[in-house]
């Protein structure tokens, strides 16, 4: 049986710079980078030896953090994929979920830079995660312990004289 | 949190239960701002029919009079909302109908012309996402004593505002056949009379529906020409060009004015019969 897919002869991956806000460079493979619709949306436009982004807003350890997301989802597509290919039974889905839920198990502070950076890079499901992550927070809650919790000043007290 | 840009804040918002974004509403003012901006109940909506929350409302009805919103989030924390304590449907023995639900918001009428007592000629909104309600204007005094009221929910395509529509079908046919239109558009604050609607018999039972697919409300109705069959209709009203049109009914093998109830509603923006 013939296969055309043969990794061992794969051409060397193509691979674009990222640069956090605070100068570190990361080289990250362009499929990775792609996850990013901004990104993606400029890609084609930039000439192949300029694949280098500056992403002003982001930090490098939130940086790094995005790229491990996006790294993992697209490895995972790959395999689930591959097992839907070869209709083997697979838990892939349900292991990134898993996966997702750990990722996403941070302090309060590094969830806040991960909404940031995903609206920023536009990564939809990172962004939907996090979104998640934020409301199963303050389900449950009462307003004082919302704002404990994501650091809010009280500012809607009524004022008795607001009015007058 | 109160420093992400509107939209985030407003995906965060959206995605939680009914009682949370209460609650939520008095965390601070951005969000109360977020929660009680005029498009946030088409997200919630939006959200919620994606699946991506579970947070869902079921209505139930108990008798003519009263009904309540069950509001599920997960398994474990069902609550139910008595809606009655909101709207504070003060006649108790009034019969008030659904007429429709739009993104989010739900409309409820009552039935009788003229008022019986204070509160029986009154057309609600409803918002369950925040629980506020808005009792639209009192109706102009149409031009028959008597009538029952059916009405209709829904939004003019072109304009894009929200419009209920109120048919008034004179109780006694014999002595006033016309039945008078009245549009209320959404910021408008009053009524506008505009015309007439066809001849038929609209369904004026508390059961009857009315259903708002591709820009008009459609009813049922029986057409009764003087010297032909009776046979069911379904009347349509364009909200966009606040005209009647008919569709023709499916065909039953019974009569239409026999044991069959009829009932027509929307079901995810086609019509069912």
């Amino acid at each position: 049986m013939k296969d055309s897919f043969n990794p061992s002869i794969e051409p060397p991956k193509k691979t674009v710079t990222l640069v956090s806000s605070d100068g570190y460079d990361f080289e990250v493979e362009e499929e990775v980078a792609l996850e990013s619709q901004v990104i993606k949306d400029g890609f084609e436009d930039k000439a192949v030896d300029d694949r280098e982004y500056l992403l002003f807003n982001v930090h490098s350890d939130t940086l790094e953090l995005i790229i491990k997301y996006c790294e993992k989802h697209v490895s995972s597509r790959k395999s689930i994929s591959a097992a839907a290919a070869s209709s083997s039974s697979s838990n892939g889905e349900e292991a990134l979920k898993e996966w997702d839920e750990h990722f996403i198990s941070v302090d309060t502070n590094t969830l806040y830079d991960i909404l940031m950076a995903a609206d920023y890079l536009n990564i939809k499901s990172l962004l939907d995660l996090a979104i998640q992550k934020v409301a199963d927070t303050i389900h449950g809650r009462s307003p004082e312990q919302i704002r404990k919790k994501f650091n809010i000043e009280n500012d809607s007290i009524i004022d008795p004289w607001a009015s007058e | 949190m109160d420093t992400l840009p509107i939209d985030i804040t407003t995906g965060i918002l959206s995605s939680l239960p009914v009682k949370s974004i209460l609650q939520s509403r008095c965390v601070c003012k951005t969000w109360r701002s977020v929660i009680d901006s005029s498009h946030f109940g088409d997200i919630h909506l939006a959200r919620t029919v994606q699946g991506k929350t579970t947070s869902n409302l079921i209505f139930l009805r108990h008798r003519n009079s009263d009904f309540d919103i069950l509001e599920g989030y997960n398994e474990s924390s069902q609550c139910i909302i008595n809606a009655r304590n909101k709207i504070d449907l003060l006649c108790k023995f009034n019969e008030f109908a659904f007429v429709g639900s739009l993104h989010g918001l739900v409309c409820i009428s009552y039935t009788r012309f003229p008022a019986w007592r204070d509160h029986d000629s009154i057309v609600h909104i409803y918002n369950p996402s925040t629980r506020d309600s808005v009792t639209l204007p009192e109706l102009k005094p149409p031009e028959c004593e008597y009538a029952k009221l059916v009405a209709g929910f829904g939004l003019d395509c072109v304009t894009k505002k929200d419009k209920v529509v109120q048919v008034f079908c004179p109780v006694d046919r014999r002595k006033y056949v016309k039945q008078e239109v009245q549009v209320y558009t959404f910021g408008s604050n009053s009524w506008r009379k505009i015309g007439y609607a066809p001849d038929v018999k609209f369904d004026t039972s508390w059961k009857r529906t009315s259903a708002f697919v591709n820009g008009s409300c459609h009813w049922l109705a029986v057409d009764e020409p003087k010297n032909g069959v009776a046979s069911v209709v379904i009347v349509s009203f364009d909200l966009a060009r606040e005209e009647f049109g008919y569709i023709p009914s499916p065909e039953f093998t019974a009569s239409p004015l026999g044991d069959l109830y009829f009932h027509i509603s929307e079901l995810g923006g086609v019509f069912v019969q």
